[in-house]
């Protein structure tokens, strides 16, 4: 009976729902469906970590039009092969800027098999405003983002001497710091001298520390230097500065050097070219000339550093206090550079103890490193008064280990670096002294426009040095009894002029008299060109107060070269780029002219 | 598994023991040790089950590592035993007698890594691979990328471009090293 | 040229495959080749339309509507069959369906990867199917290898071995993205640009020539339906 039956009780499903889906030829995916990538090209910075990841081989770095290779933008963007795709996503969520993301459009038919690669965000598809599929979860980070923190002297301890702060990574915590670096590269281009980044990093991941030295001195003999001062341009160009902090480039390059002995270096660095008798002179053994130095000893000619200070290492010695960039450290860069023979003839001033001509007479280039050792004044009311000092000269005498009579209130106008070294010097000479510290800071600008590195501004209020911002510097307060006593300030107030552009106005209303024995004057630096003579200076071409130089930091006397600070401006790495510059221009321009006609007196 | 092991020390000699979980172990044996300590094993120990049987290519070390991995119903344990044996003449006992499945293992292995193991049924005979022409593809020492490469015809039109190299070219940058 | 080239590779061939000398029931013996014997090796023809414009085109269309799939899984991706062919997506409506025998379908679809030992199947099956028959590529695999691209054992150009007349991306595809492929496909036939028979046909020694290059042991005729 039922066999009978049942075929008409299925006519009851004959109102119910069907299971199927009515149109499955338009139907949407899941929100964050894994379908078709998208990518905001001006977002994305070329890095290829996306490449890298990708374990199908599916991603190209193609140059793209209109993306042009800039600090820390290789110009690159990722073309997807969807001949290998697997939609896994591992691209997306490795993004450093996380600009690469995927739609939820999954459609795609072609019967040109040849058509399924293309670059998101520059070949225009029709998912790229889609505005569901899949991108990185928040708070979901594939690399490590904060990097590995380094041991540092208390501020209490740090301010009673001159010991360095920073302790530096051990071999461990080096490794872990290393294994973040994702191996873009963007960073080689942001360095001034172009130092091989990722590889050395690589080195320290390996622990081939030999291999590590072997490629800091291709490209950089103040390693030791720059592994503790550099300015780091690398670090802002890091690809994961998206993702949180960049690499610690400086600080790995400074575990490179120091998991290295001296001797060691000295041997990695080998003997120079056999000598080619050729003859340069150096003016001014800071990291300019020193570079300059190297390089050409290297390549086989003969080097004479001369140096009007005591000892060699320019604004590295005397303008960098010792807790940031201690001496003996310093001298490893030195010594490593006088091994392959340059001499340097230290308290040799010219102009005083030779002249520029007898330079001239007896090599075959000169090369004038001479830095920026003369500090500007401002030039306000009273700033002749001898307790009104100028930032380098104090620098020096604490470089020189000089002795004179530490303020117990003391005030440092300026916001650069230099006023921060200055500041916290003098707070660690109070501290030594008197016991406590009294010192303050004024700067013209806001709080976070200040120029100096925000983590010398952190350190600097550590170390209990007040910071006033937005003062402008009016006159100095001087007793009658000749005492100096302040220094007043206005507040300074950003305005828009009626042209729309900012500009600052002083606020007289608000005054403050800064107590100060001593005011220490921050300002900027300018070159001593003294030692020229009258003469070289009216043959010369100027540019404003500067030396005019080409490309190469050839003056406009072919024999003569300006390298370094006096030309580009205060910086150790980029002074070391300009010594690479101008020594490899040099040996061109040695390569093109017989040894005859350079030197005067091979011409005789 | 610590008795076990303990009473299985008194009868054999084993070499290093990984105890990984309460119920499993690891020991390495020399070779002749292995046939009797696994009819042992699965006689009077109860480990009725082989699990599997497989290789491990260790290329810096000159050796390939063979697991035989039994398994004790009862007592839901699992005892894993390993062999060294000589890259260079890779040559087993074939256990197939004690357990009918390990000769399916047994032809897998000599295809994929070619160790041998005489006597084994069909051990010659093509397993998966029909037609291979080269060293066995599980070998370390085989380069699948190459011969993928070399092999089969990949479409044409790829190319990538290094970040690094690509600024240097295109900003002029001199120094460094490539 | 074929029996020498084939006496060359039989070496290695299986034994059932091997010639040898049979006794019938009725005690008399013969000799069997079964490479030759039981197949057909004629080459392909190139088989242009039999009828002129609208009768063609009606054909075409009924042939488009009735797409026969053969029901050969060759990878992972033939997963996403699976609900083509039952009641949440009802394939079936869209005059798709699968049939067991290449005899009785026009549509090979690879679905994925296609290791060596599949390709000779494949093979053989296509070229089993009736004409006019269709291929579809399903997934990254069969446009440039896939995650299998550096594989020992897996093509990366489906196009170099079989005529693909359309690609679906993915990976793998969703079902939705089959049909729209079908559907793509459909109309491709319609306008009667589905040609892949024939152009396997045309091109049959290039063809031949990149299968036996990486098929080492080619214990098949050339040709076979």
């Amino acid at each position: 009976m039922r066999d009978v039956l049942s075929p008409f009780l299925a006519w009851k499903n004959l109102f119910r729902e069907p299971v199927s889906i009515a149109d499955p030829l338009n139907r949407e995916a899941a929100p964050r469906y894994r379908g078709f990538h998208k990518n905001d090209v001006s977002k994305c910075i070329g890095c290829g970590t996306c490449e890298t990841i990708c374990q199908n081989g599916a991603i190209d770095m193609v140059p793209v039009a209109g993306f042009e290779p800039k600090d820390g933008d290789s110009g690159l963007r990722p073309r997807i092969d969807y001949g290998r795709c697997c939609w896994c996503a591992l691209c997306v969520d490795v993004c450093t800027t996380g600009s690469l993301t995927m739609s939820n459009a999954y459609k795609w038919i072609d019967a040109d098999p040849d058509a399924f690669r293309f670059v998101p965000g520059v070949d225009a598809k029709s998912w790229d405003e889609a505005e569901d599929g899949y991108r990185r979860a928040d708070g979901h980070h594939l690399t490590i983002r904060e990097r590995v923190p380094m041991q540092e002297l208390a501020p209490e301890v740090r301010v009673g001497g001159f010991d360095e702060i920073v302790a530096g990574y051990d071999v461990a915590l080096a490794k872990l710091e290393a294994d973040r670096c994702v191996s873009c590269g963007l960073c080689i281009a942001a360095c001034p001298t172009h130092m091989s980044i990722p590889q050395y990093i690589e080195a320290v991941r390996d622990g081939d520390y030999r291999r590590g030295v072997r490629l800091l001195y291709e490209t950089n003999p103040f390693s030791n230097t720059c592994g503790r001062v550099c300015t780091h341009v690398c670090e802002t160009a890091c690809a994961l500065r998206n993702e949180g902090d960049p690499i610690a480039i400086r600080w790995l390059k400074r575990h490179i050097m120091d998991q290295v002995s001296q001797d060691e270096v000295r041997e990695i660095i080998g003997a120079p070219a056999p000598a080619t008798g050729r003859k340069i002179a150096i003016v001014g053994a800071g990291p300019a000339g020193l570079t300059a130095a190297f390089d050409l000893a290297k390549a086989g000619h003969a080097v004479t550093v001369f140096e009007a200070a005591e000892k060699p290492g320019g604004m590295l010695r005397y303008g960098i206090p010792e807790y940031r960039l201690p001496y003996d450290m310093l001298d490893r860069d030195i010594d490593a550079i006088t091994s392959l023979g340059v001499e340097i003839r230290s308290d040799c001033r010219v102009g005083r103890d030779v002249a520029m001509a007898e330079l001239h007479e007896g090599h075959d280039a000169v090369v004038l490193a001479i830095g920026l050792h003369v500090g500007r004044s401002l030039r306000m009311p009273g700033s002749e008064h001898p307790q009104v000092r100028k930032a380098v000269d104090l620098l020096r005498s604490i470089g020189e280990g000089m002795s004179f009579d530490v303020p117990r209130t003391a005030v440092v106008i300026g916001g650069g670096n230099v006023a921060m070294d200055i500041a916290r010097s003098l707070a660690r000479l109070q501290k030594l002294t008197h016991g406590e510290v009294k010192v303050t800071v004024t700067t013209r600008k806001e709080p976070g426009h200040i120029v100096a590195d925000p983590e010398e501004v952190r350190e600097c209020g550590e170390e209990g040095v007040v910071i006033a911002y937005a003062r402008g510097p009016q006159r100095l307060v001087i007793e009658e009894d000749g005492r100096l006593t302040g220094l007043l300030t206005w507040r300074i107030v950003p305005k828009i002029d009626d042209k729309g552009r900012s500009a600052t106005i002083c606020d007289e209303g608000d005054a403050v008299v800064h107590p100060a024995d001593m005011v220490v004057e921050a300002t900027g630096q300018a070159a001593d060109v003294g030692l020229l003579g009258e003469a070289l200076t009216e043959e010369l071409a100027w540019n404003r107060d500067r030396l005019a130089v080409d490309a190469d930091g050839r003056t406009s006397l072919p024999w003569l070269w300006a390298v370094g600070d006096c030309i580009n401006g205060p910086d150790v790495v980029h002074a070391v780029a300009d010594g690479h510059r101008t020594a490899a221009a040099i040996e061109r321009a040695f390569a093109e002219t017989s040894i005859e006609r350079t030197r005067p007196d091979a011409r005789r | 598994m610590r008795t076990l092991l303990a009473r299985l020390k008194e009868r054999f000699a084993l070499g290093p023991i990984t105890e990984q979980r309460p119920d499993l172990a690891f020991v390495t044996v020399e070779r002749e040790t292995l046939r009797p300590l696994l009819r042992h094993l699965r006689d009077a120990e109860g480990f009725t089950h082989l699990v599997l049987l497989t290789a491990v290519d260790w290329i810096e070390e000159g050796l390939f590592q063979l697991t035989w991995l039994v398994h004790d119903r009862r007592r839901a344990r699992d005892i894993g035993l390993r062999v060294m044996v000589a890259r260079d003449a890779p040559v087993m006992d074939a256990v197939h007698d004690l357990w009918p499945t390990a000769a399916t293992y047994q032809r897998e292995l000599k295809e994929m890594f070619g160790i041998d193991f005489p006597g084994s049924p069909r051990i010659d005979e093509e397993f998966i691979l029909e037609g291979w022409v080269d060293i066995p593809p599980y070998r370390r020492d085989f380069d699948t990328l190459k011969f993928s490469e070399e092999t089969f015809e990949h479409r044409a039109g790829r190319g990538t471009t290094d970040p690094a190299t690509h600024m240097r070219e295109h900003l002029g940058i001199q120094g460094g090293s490539k | 040229m074929r029996d020498e080239d084939m006496n060359e590779r039989r070496i290695g061939v299986r034994d059932e495959l091997r010639k040898r000398i049979v006794k019938g029931p009725d005690g008399i013996e013969f000799e069997v080749d079964p490479i030759s014997d039981y197949y057909c090796d004629a080459r392909p023809e190139v088989r242009p339309g039999a009828y002129a414009g609208i009768v063609e085109s009606l054909f075409n269309w009924a042939r488009s509507e009735s797409l026969w799939i053969l029901g050969f899984g060759t990878g992972c991706g033939a997963i996403e069959m699976r609900p083509l062919m039952t009641p949440r997506f009802d394939a079936y409506r869209y005059g798709i369906q699968w049939r067991p025998t290449p005899r009785q379908a026009n549509l090979f679809v690879v679905s994925g990867y296609l290791s060596v030992k599949t390709l000779k199947r494949v093979i053989r099956s296509y070229e089993q199917m009736q004409n006019p028959k269709y291929v579809v590529g399903l997934g990254s695999c069969t446009i440039n290898g896939g995650m299998y691209w550096d594989s020992y054992n897996t093509i990366k150009k489906l196009d170099q071995y079989l005529p693909v007349d359309v690609y679906i991306a993915g990976c793998m595809p969703r079902p939705e993205a089959l049909l729209a492929g079908f559907e793509e496909l459909k109309r491709i036939i319609r306008a009667g640009k589905a040609e892949g028979a024939n152009l396997y046909a045309e091109n049959f020694d290039w063809y031949k020539a990149n299968q036996k290059r990486v098929i080492h042991d080619w214990d098949m005729p050339d040709y076979n339906w």
